[in-house]
């Protein structure tokens, strides 16, 4: 180590590689190209099975892409109610959802952020509790529907994620590291926690409140299960559960079944593929998290690092 | 209250307000028993007379006076505390703190309301466990019944193979799948081209953000027995077809292959911004020292995400009863939902949801809640003693 003389050499160096690290970086770059066609392939599939018209797809024994794409399926699929329905519903319950969420969580994180607050120790542990604890399925079903009358209530699907621990840490641990004088020489002009938090932490926050909108929007768009449990108007059901009932159960929706009117331009008869109508549902669905996704990629990164260090 | 104490300047007879002080503490915890040993003394009373012997006046009054009698007993000491002027050391300066921090308390209240909605309003429903559940009755009324639901549960010839099914699918899918995004983070460092490893990120990490609804369509395009890409290859090629989704010998297999494709890209994030921090000269130094790749991978990069690699461990070792609902709930079928893909949580939502049966699957639940706490303190324990560095 006292010899600094080779050094300089080092970036020589480098560049020659011996054969065995040449071989393993080639066979490296290899292997995340396969992964990467293994993770791209399947998305790909069921958007040409979308593609394909029924005459194709009985015809062919394997198609990977079809030879005459059509959009019949979505032109279907959008001209019944349902799915630009459920697209509304699940619009809405995401974006009022992560809206509320955003803003109770990130108050919560503002208060408890302080620890001269009196009580500060026992709300922290009022709410860690319940990332260890909680009452179970059928207990919180019971007080959902029995307690709160929440059943076929949108409410239902939005209000109970509204606090989320986890998001709840990331926020506050960010606001912890912010400098006291921010607050400091407002609170000396007279300004209330309200007028700090709304018009001096958020707008230096934004990077990690949208870390945990993300999180939230996510959550929401892709989450079934709730609805399953307290939706029981089929008019009310987000996408997620009309794909699941659809592919998994085998249960179409109601106005989907009515397959007999189609006609074509020149009034001929049209036979929907059905998988290709399933698929199209099913695109219908991940789309919107597939194109967005990449968008917002880097608030998901910075929020799992915050979230990993602070636990 | 021990800032105060410790100042006592300004008290003109410090032993006087000692005294007071613990006569306050004392009514404090005296009137709080009195409304919480109330409340179960209420509860615990209509379980065991039912509602259609309730009689308010004969049963209830005992339980709600004292409910009552505590409500006020705080009320008063609250008053006198506030008031009284041998309290002012300690009163005063909590009074200030709390007229400081008013606006605080108004902004977490939205969410400490919602928490206690929808977190703790339902652990009074966990009495369901141990009550004999009439709809009519409700939670409260219904009878007592100690813990038969337990042992009609662990009567069933099915719990064993439930609780089985839910370790192994657990401590396999764990021991299959954790170790791999630790090997594919690895492998991504050693990617030369930074734009293309972004770009590989960028994909490995996509399937995460797309639901297990999704996954299931995905894999119903590719596996479907009769219009599966896969399988219709299989079929032009003259060999058999294989039935992925409702084979209960494939089942496993289809729940480690999805949980890798699905989580295992994004699963590398988290040690990526561990490696992310380690500082290049340790690799300079470490090469001028003789060190080939291989070598400074093992003894560089990979101490630099052990901590990483405890805290998931741990994560996941609490979670490895109840980890995977969404999951199974989406890919089992007709033929494996009563057999191999059938779990606690599953069964659960069988029971109850579907069945109706309230208080079985909340004694089941209740169950796996309760062991799956003491997994994470194990767990945590374990690396406690083995490492040093706990999580908690």
């Amino acid at each position: 180590m006292n010899e600094r003389a080779p050094l300089p050499k080092y970036g020589k160096n480098k560049i020659r590689l011996t054969v065995g690290e040449r071989l393993f970086d080639f066979l490296n770059v290899a292997l995340f190209i396969l992964i990467a066609i293994a993770i791209i392939f399947p998305f790909f599939n069921i958007f040409a099975i979308s593609l394909t018209s029924n005459a194709e797809y009985m015809r062919e024994p394997f198609i990977i892409f079809p030879k005459e794409p059509t959009l019949e399926a979505y032109s279907y699929m959008f001209g019944t109610p349902t799915i630009p329905r459920a697209y509304a519903v699940t619009l809405l319950i995401t974006v009022s959802g992560t809206f509320l969420s955003t803003l109770v969580t990130s108050m919560l994180a503002y208060g408890l952020s302080k620890p001269t607050l009196r009580g500060h120790k026992f709300f922290m542990i009022y709410l860690l509790i319940t990332m260890f604890f909680s009452g179970g399925l059928i207990p919180n079903y019971y007080n959902i529907t029995k307690t709160l009358h929440l059943s076929n209530n949108l409410l239902a699907l939005i209000l109970p994620g509204t606090v989320s621990v986890f998001n709840f840490i990331i926020v506050r641990s960010f606001f912890k590291q912010l400098p006291a004088s921010l607050e400091e020489s407002a609170k000396i002009d007279g300004a209330n926690e309200f007028t700090i938090l709304f018009r001096i932490i958020y707008p230096l926050s934004i990077p990690t409140l949208a870390t945990i909108a993300m999180f939230v929007a996510v959550g929401l768009w892709n989450s079934w299960f709730s609805a399953q449990l307290y939706i029981r108007d089929e008019k009310l059901y987000p996408l997620q559960l009309i794909v699941r009932n659809y592919v998994l159960q085998e249960a179409k929706p109601a106005e989907m079944q009515n397959l007999e009117g189609l006609r074509d331009a020149t009034g001929k008869r049209i036979y929907l593929n059905e998988t290709g109508l399933k698929m199209a549902c099913a695109v219908a669905t991940a789309l919107p998290m597939v194109i967005i996704y990449p968008f917002i990629q880097k608030y998901f990164e910075k929020g799992v690092t915050i979230g990993a260090v602070k636990g | 209250m021990q800032a105060s104490l410790s100042s006592p300047g300004t008290n003109p007879a410090p032993a006087q307000a000692k005294k007071a002080l613990t006569v306050f503490k004392g009514l404090l915890a005296l009137s709080l028993l009195m409304i919480i040993g109330g409340a179960v003394w209420y509860v615990a009373i209509t379980g065991i007379i039912g509602n259609k012997n309730w009689n308010f006046m004969t049963h209830g009054l005992g339980p709600a006076v004292t409910c009552a009698a505590g409500a006020l007993l705080l009320l008063c000491s609250l008053v006198a505390y506030f008031t009284m002027p041998v309290f002012r050391p300690t009163a005063a300066p909590l009074l200030r703190d709390l007229n400081r921090d008013k606006y605080l308390y108004l902004l977490i209240l939205p969410g400490i309301l919602v928490v206690f909605i929808f977190s703790y309003m339902p652990m009074y429903g966990i009495i369901l466990a141990f009550k004999d559940y009439k709809i009519k009755s409700g939670i409260m009324f219904s009878s007592w019944c100690g813990l038969e639901h337990f042992n009609r549960f662990f009567g069933r010839a099915i719990a064993g193979s439930i609780i089985g099914n839910t370790l192994f699918i657990g401590i396999t899918q764990l021991l299959i799948t954790f170790p791999i995004p630790i090997i594919l983070a690895l492998l991504l460092n050693e990617l030369k081209s930074t734009r293309y490893r972004k770009l590989v990120q960028t994909i490995i990490y996509l399937p995460h953000f797309v639901s297990w609804v999704i996954m299931y369509s995905l894999l119903f395009s590719l596996f479907s027995i009769t219009s599966g890409l896969v399988n219709k290859l299989l079929m032009s090629l003259g060999l058999s077809s294989i039935n992925m989704l409702s084979d209960p010998n494939m089942f496993y297999g289809m729940l480690y292959g999805t949980s890798i494709w699905k989580e295992a890209g994004w699963g590398t994030i988290i040690y990526m911004a561990a490696i992310a921090g380690v500082d290049q000269e340790m690799y300079e130094a470490a090469y001028l020292d003789g060190a080939n790749r291989f070598q400074q991978c093992i003894h560089i990069t990979l101490p630099a995400i052990a901590f990483s690699v405890t805290t998931m461990l741990i994560l996941n070792v609490g979670s490895v009863m109840g980890a995977n609902f969404d999951q199974i709930m989406n890919l089992r079928t007709e033929a494996t939902k009563t057999t191999v893909a059938q779990v606690i949580d599953t069964y659960v939502y069988d029971m109850g949801v579907s069945k109706g049966e309230y208080d079985l699957s909340t004694a089941i639940g209740l169950f796996q809640q309760i062991v799956n706490c003491i997994l994470l303190f194990a767990s945590n324990f374990v690396v406690k003693k083995m490492s040093g560095e706990g999580f908690f």
